[in-house]
């Protein structure tokens, strides 16, 4: 595999198999990938939050594949986007936005997605999508938000973990944040990185924020 | 050990909703149907909240067995100790 216009930042340091290829972490656009591995990336978005998009009235293939098409793009949830690789196989993606833009690229995924939706569906649909909304904390608007961050099915354990840590150490930002279901054990990583639950836990998914220099 | 081991068992039974005497010390994630990132997290907040020790992500990368699980939180009870 050969990708030219990926920018690489950097080696997670751990090795496969003891062999000398290493894992790597590379920020990509969505034309750095093969259809395959921009599949792949698509059903590892979908699985980092399948409680909104198994909401929509289309296959799941199909979902993946209009989230395939996302990546990369301006203005959408998954603009900047970061894989985990070994051997050209993907094991882990993570997507951010600036967090003073979340929300307008929240409604510009959402649109891209409500697009392929059936006109008949649309208004049930429209309902549940602002019940969902409820549900989540709101998020600040500072620093980065990390609005996806999905592993393989063969991801090894731990894969997104050093995805995210290749990540915070290549970013600028003071502040980051996201959000993770309260059932999702994903957060006892997160807490260990440094992040911590905002306040307001009434909310089925928790927002979590890392201040950067207040943690050291 | 043999004790925290058997505690961590009876832990990981639970996690992976597999039969405890299915487990042992040498158990891995290839061999466990259910072992996976996620359940492994699930494992680890409960290991910290049965023995009251702290892991850090460094050690979650290196639970390759219940074996290896065992002696960290052995090692971790004894230098709180």
């Amino acid at each position: 595999m050969l990708i030219l216009a990926e920018a690489r930042i950097g080696d997670t340091g751990k090795s496969v198999n003891g062999r000398t290829d290493q894992e790597s972490v590379a920020r990509i656009a969505g034309s750095d990938l093969t259809p395959v591995q921009r599949r792949a990336c698509g059903d590892m978005i979908f699985r980092a939050l399948p409680q909104f998009y198994e909401m929509l009235p289309l296959p799941r293939d199909a979902v993946c594949d209009i989230l395939a098409e996302q990546i990369g793009k301006g203005g959408t949830e998954l603009e900047e986007a970061y894989i985990l690789r070994s051997e050209g196989a993907i094991l882990a993606t993570l997507t951010a936005v600036p967090a003073d833009r979340f929300a307008a690229a929240k409604k510009n995924g959402l649109f891209s997605l409500l697009r392929h939706v059936p006109r008949s569906e649309m208004v049930a649909l429209t309902k549940a999508m602002a019940a969902f909304e409820s549900r989540v904390c709101p998020a600040p608007q500072d620093g980065l938000y990390l609005a996806r961050l999905g592993v393989s099915d063969k991801g090894a354990v731990g894969s997104g973990t050093r995805l995210l840590r290749s990540v915070l150490a290549e970013r600028t930002e003071r502040y980051f944040s996201l959000h993770v279901h309260r059932a999702n054990p994903a957060a006892w990583l997160y807490r260990k990185l440094g992040f911590e639950y905002l306040p307001q836990d009434q909310y089925e998914f928790r927002c979590m924020v890392l201040d950067r220099t207040a943690s050291g | 050990m043999d004790s925290i081991l058997q505690k961590l068992i009876d832990i990981a039974a639970a996690e992976f909703q597999v039969d405890a005497s299915t487990l042992s010390g040498a158990s891995t994630p290839d061999d466990v149907r259910g072992w996976d990132s996620e359940s492994q997290l699930r494992l680890v907040m409960a290991t910290e909240d049965s023995f009251g020790v702290s892991f850090d992500i460094e050690d979650f990368e290196k639970i390759t067995s219940l074996n290896a699980l065992a002696a960290m939180v052995a090692q971790k009870r004894a230098v709180s100790r």
